[in-house]
């Protein structure tokens, strides 16, 4: 399959490429090419786009087996990263600009919220539940943690989003600007998909795998 | 690997308990999941949670008033998502079953009886219509626990200071919820400054 063949058939990969190091503008390259010139496990690329393309995409155990847990932890940093330095502020401005008129104030403390909460989730992804995985791959296993423990407290980051989604789309007056409007709610709507995206590969891939190697020790 | 596959809930409404039990032996193992049956109407009625609307209703439409049963969403005004199936024994006069999204007879084969069920949840099988969305508008009731919940109120004082059960004031909020369609406190305080049920000046 060609790489360009995979962003034709959902451009939402736009935002999946380049947590992997991957660009567009490759020509006719298929995917293997690629991930090979960029020593990428084109299982793990694979895994990750079917999951953000195909709803209900089932994800055999034989799979789960093949991945590489350093590339997926490096890939969910990756993510982080672009939701913190990119993403969030983007649509977080959007909100604030047109909220300008109503309850500005209130907006801002929401929006403020969510940007606590969702660096304290990354955070203790990154933290104490990556470290945790990193010894486990080495062999070590540690007794105070385990990955049932990170599965009861994963927190749902979207729920806040989908909840201002709802307020603006049908509270915010009219008198707003349509355009920026319209243009704020897009980019809610993808960041929320995504991140849904995002909490589905650590539930499923993540805790799945990492399950395997904590009974194998 | 049905796993991994999202899953759906059906509750049945049909008397004849060897039809029921059948249905359930049909789809063990499958992504379906019958999460309550109920011998008629009434019952469903009295004892249903209306807080969780399921994803199927399986229901033979003998058991809703003669000549009514077209007005199939007429029995069910809370649960304007889901899908009805109506669960026949024999042929039955089209306007009968006019107003059900399916259904389904008791000679249909298990891979027949789960086309069906899978075709009808399919996305595309859905459509906008203008059917209306049932109640959506708070009680006073509701208000008042809403207003107590955004200005930082636990249920248990909530359910002091209006002299109610915790787990009425628990019920209360899954309706406002369920109404609203917002679940998280950040977002009912928008919801409430929108609606006017509280000012700025009451959250200092
Ligand atoms: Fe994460
Ligand atoms: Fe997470």
């Amino acid at each position: 399959m060609k790489l360009a063949d995979l962003v034709l058939a959902n451009y939402k990969l736009l935002y999946v490429l380049p947590r992997f190091g991957i660009q567009i503008g490759v020509g006719e390259k298929t995917v293997k090419q690629v991930c090979e010139e960029k020593k990428i496990s084109v299982s793990l690329f694979l895994l990750v786009c079917n999951v953000y393309t195909f709803d209900n995409y089932s994800i055999e155990k034989c799979v789960l087996n093949g991945i590489s847990l350093s590339a997926l932890i490096n890939y969910l940093r990756n993510s982080h990263k672009e939701y913190l330095e990119t993403r969030v502020p983007k649509v977080i401005a959007n909100i604030l600009d047109i909220t300008k008129s109503a309850y500005s104030a209130q907006f801002e403390a929401f929006c403020q919220k969510y940007k606590t909460d969702i660096d304290a989730h990354f955070d203790y992804e990154e933290k104490v539940l990556f470290p945790y995985i990193s010894s486990l791959l080495q062999g070590k296993k540690v007794l105070e943690y385990n990955i049932k423990e990170f599965q009861a407290n994963h927190t749902n980051i979207e729920e806040s989003l989908d909840d201002l989604k709802n307020i603006l789309i049908k509270y915010l007056p009219q008198v707003t600007d349509f355009e920026q409007k319209r243009n704020a709610l897009v980019e809610l709507f993808m960041l929320e998909e995504d991140l849904n995206k995002h909490t589905l590969i650590e539930d499923k891939i993540l805790v799945s795998s990492v399950a395997f190697i904590e009974e194998s020790l | 690997m049905t796993e991994n596959a999202k899953r759906h809930t059906i509750v049945i409404i049909e008397p004849s308990q060897i039809i029921e039990s059948g249905i359930c032996k049909l789809l063990e193992n499958t992504e379906f999941d019958i999460i309550r049956s109920f011998t008629d109407y009434q019952s469903f009625n009295k004892d249903y949670f209306k807080g969780i609307s399921p994803d199927m209703i399986l229901i033979n439409p003998t058991l809703l008033q003669p000549h009514k049963q077209f007005l199939i969403r007429s029995f069910f005004p809370d649960f304007a998502e889901t899908i009805f199936v109506s669960l026949l024994y024999s042929y039955v006069a089209p306007e009968t079953i006019y107003g059900f999204d399916g259904n389904i007879t008791i000679y249909d084969t298990r891979v027949a009886l789960l086309k069906k069920l899978r075709n009808l949840i399919l996305p595309g099988s859905k459509h906008f219509n203008d059917k209306n969305s049932g109640n959506t508008k708070l009680s006073q009731r509701e208000k008042e626990i809403l207003i107590a919940v955004v200005k930082g109120l636990t249920n248990k004082e909530i359910a002091e200071t209006q002299n109610i059960s915790i787990h009425t004031v628990i019920s209360h909020r899954k309706n406002v919820t369920r109404k609203t369609g917002i679940k998280t406190i950040s977002g009912l305080l928008m919801y409430a400054l929108f609606n006017n049920l509280i000012s700025v000046e009451d959250m200092r």
